[in-house]
């Protein structure tokens, strides 16, 4: 009876310690996956690489760029404004989720940029020639 | 009988931990690397950044400019083609060259007579392009055009440069 009842822990011990394995190897990757720090990287990237890519010919010529930002969202703390996500100082673009954190990245083309929010899920970049300065000939 | 059977479950326990340890530390270490990998965007930032300059010198197939030092030059440059290099001069580099049309291979890519040479700071870093994923990346963009009056036949090389292996490079 005593060998039964060893035999009974021994597997249960077993079972418990596989799914603890194997429930943290899944929490390590599901961590992995959504890293503020990566998304922080990456938005702050891919924003600069708009910013770079986009030609505006004269004053009159504005581009409005409107960003999803639903898989941010879910990485932002909850006591962290979203006003305060995307700002852009001179030619500087700054991405961050949290108090803590934030990533960087500069662009090269010489335009106005401002960013702000379209609404709850949306950012928009708003890219303006400078004033005083034409492409056009 | 119960005894061996008990034996062999012990000896199976011990072969199952060691492969999951093995498993753990294939997936731990193949997930790292990718995600660990930074994301690297100075091919297209580099590619971007030969494009603006391409559309500021040439517009229409005929040249913004004329060629001549007083109207572009290294010092003027940045600024006529509307370009901020600011807190990334050590990370950016642009050049160039203008070639009469005559004195040029196409397919060799070789120009003998240089009519005018524009470029951004000089980089150290230029010699290491290319080289692997961790080198500064630098794209080379040739294309055909007219003098701003009609007249010439013009190619112009565009030679851009972006290092940036701090934010781009683990």
């Amino acid at each position: 009876m005593n060998k039964k009842a060893n035999i009974l822990t021994e597997n249960v011990i077993f079972i418990i310690l596989n799914l603890l394995f194997l429930s943290i190897l899944i929490g390590f990757l599901v961590l992995q996956g959504g890293g503020k720090i990566v998304l922080e990287k990456n938005y702050a990237k891919q924003i600069a690489l708009l910013i770079d890519s986009s030609y505006t010919y004269d004053q009159n010529d504005k581009i409005e760029i409107v960003i999803n930002m639903e898989k941010a969202l879910k990485e932002k703390d909850e006591d962290f404004s979203f006003d305060r996500v995307v700002s852009i100082t001179g030619n500087e673009v700054k991405f961050k989720l949290s108090e803590k954190s934030e990533a960087k990245y500069y662009f090269f083309n010489d335009v106005n940029v401002a960013a702000r929010p379209l609404n709850d899920k949306e950012y928009v970049i708003v890219i303006a020639v400078k004033e005083g300065e034409n492409n056009a000939d | 009988m119960l005894i061996n059977k008990r034996g062999t479950d012990k000896v199976l326990a011990v072969y199952w931990f060691a492969i999951l340890i093995i498993v753990t530390v294939a997936i731990v270490s193949g997930v790292s690397i990718f995600y660990g990998a930074q994301y690297d965007v100075r091919d297209v930032e580099s590619i971007a950044l030969a494009n603006k300059i391409a559309d500021c010198v040439s517009k229409g197939g005929k040249m913004n400019y004329l060629m001549d030092e007083k109207e572009i030059n290294s010092d003027n440059f940045l600024s006529i083609c509307r370009l901020n290099f600011a807190n990334q001069e050590q990370d950016l580099y642009a050049e160039v060259d203008f070639y009469d049309f005559d004195s040029c291979s196409i397919n060799d890519k070789k120009c003998s007579v240089s009519l005018l040479n524009v470029k951004t700071f000089t980089q150290s870093w230029i010699e290491q392009c290319n080289l692997d994923s961790k080198s500064p990346v630098c794209k080379e963009r040739w294309f055909y055009t007219l003098s701003k009056d009609g007249q010439q036949e013009i190619i112009i090389r565009i030679f851009t440069g972006v290092n940036k292996a701090g934010e781009n490079v683990n």
